[in-house]
């Protein structure tokens, strides 16, 4: 019989091998000598021996890290970090001068506002079922003519975001707005139509004073414009690239984007 | 820097995923979480120099990245879990041969997030209780009552399934 009683966080520290070497060696000497005690550490050891192997067996088909992501450089962070700072830094200007202030009078933001519009207005009302016949995993990618103007509307269904919502916009100089929503609800907006002649090829991102986030690019002679509001912030980021890189690279090697649209699988946020 | 990461990544990609199922208890939500937890490793600007330490600190990541969702959701269930439970002590008097993978995988199913992430932390990712406790921000103390408090419930309800 042992001298004294161990406690349960004893003998599992024993079990873990974090017992220190006296109190090792006093409950080795004790289990050596009561039967109740070896078979409390017989049963904590198995106990461990057994979670490991359960956790061990739930955990053996873990996905694998995504391609792209291996390859993300390092030098994106400080990008990422500086396009974080830079949101913070436009919004407390625009919190602190008045948002009229900064009011666009360009061809590219009055453009982009009819975007904005007509993505405020989807949003106040319900997303119904996919309302375009571009789904599913095939070419990803759709070429849309309008007026002139051809550009491309991607699937972003390895994004997990379906096409819900289509609308051709005559009053502003024929764009398209194309919806998309996420499996938790959240919603984002892909403006079409011709660039206006100001408007940048590379992506220009920007915080907007209703709380979403848009970003532009242009491809030959078509603009593009995605809006979104209550997205994960590396969500949106990742879709983005998607989006800039399928509306430039049309119909083609998918692959590449596919991959892309798969990393950007993280769930939407809803407000 | 990025070559460590990746190679730290895939090294410890299924304890990070067994880690993230303890914590969610959902296939899909542990991927993405994993995934979230790539994207943020493989985005920083430096990481730690040491193996062990850059280990702790994937792990503090996707620890992170849950906090985070979860707060949002407002379902995080991490308070309270240190006062009261099952604190009688359970000598375990049944036939050790039904201490088995199965049994123990059927019972870590019905523990709170903070006891199967601890059992998970300590038998599955192999962390000492400086470690556990350092990712948790909780004193050794802590950790030893939390998975003593952990491993009685699993005996229990071991015991308990024996009986039925």
């Amino acid at each position: 019989m042992a001298n004294r009683a161990f406690s349960s966080e004893e003998l599992n520290a024993y079990v873990d091998g974090e017992a220190g070497p006296a109190l090792a060696a006093e409950i080795a000497a004790a289990a050596a000598g009561d039967s109740g005690i070896a078979a409390a550490i017989a049963a904590t050891a198995r106990l461990k021996a057994a979670s490991r192997m359960a956790l061990e067996q739930e955990s053996a088909d873990a996905p694998p890290i995504p391609t792209r992501l291996r390859r993300l450089p390092l030098r994106n962070a400080a990008g990422l970090v500086g396009a974080l700072a830079a949101s913070i830094v436009l919004f407390v200007v625009v919190a602190a001068t008045g948002w009229h202030l900064l009011r666009p009078v360009d061809a590219t933001s009055a453009w982009l506002e009819a975007g904005a519009a007509h993505y405020a207005q989807w949003r106040s009302i319900d997303a119904g079922p996919p309302s375009a016949g571009i789904g599913g995993r095939g070419d990803g990618v759709a070429q849309i003519a309008l007026n002139g103007t051809s550009g491309y509307v991607p699937d972003l269904s390895d994004a997990r975001m379906q096409l819900a919502h289509v609308a051709v916009a005559r009053e502003s100089g024929d764009n398209l707005f194309v919806g998309y929503v996420g499996r938790n609800g959240c919603r984002l907006g892909l403006w079409i139509g011709p660039a206006p002649d100001n408007l940048p090829a590379e992506l220009v991102q920007q915080a907007r004073p209703d709380g979403s986030v848009a970003a532009t690019w242009r491809v030959g002679g078509t603009g593009y414009a995605a809006l979104a509001r209550d997205m994960d912030e590396e969500r949106f980021r990742a879709v983005l690239s998607y989006l800039h890189a399928t509306t430039r690279q049309g119909p083609g090697d998918r692959q590449p984007v596919r991959m892309a649209g798969r990393d950007a699988g993280a769930p939407c946020l809803v407000s | 820097v990025a070559a460590r990461i990746e190679d730290e990544l895939e090294h410890h990609r299924t304890r990070l995923f067994g880690y993230a199922l303890s914590l969610t208890g959902d296939r899909d939500e542990a991927g993405e979480l994993l995934q979230e937890c790539a994207v943020r490793a493989l985005s920083a600007p430096t990481a730690p120099e040491s193996e062990q330490a850059r280990r702790a600190w994937l792990f503090r990541i996707l620890r992170n990245v849950w906090i985070d969702r979860y707060r949002r959701r407002r379902v995080v269930e991490l308070v309270g879990i240190d006062e009261g439970g099952c604190d009688e002590d359970v000598l375990w008097s049944g036939e050790s041969h039904l201490i088995d993978a199965i049994a123990v995988r059927q019972a870590l199913a019905k523990l709170p997030v903070a006891y199967r992430e601890i059992v998970s932390l300590v038998d599955l990712v192999g962390f000492s209780y400086s470690e556990t406790a350092e990712l948790l921000g909780v004193p050794i103390g802590t950790v030893m009552s939390r998975l003593s408090r952990a491993r009685k419930a699993l005996l229990k309800d071991i015991g308990s399934s024996q009986g039925r």
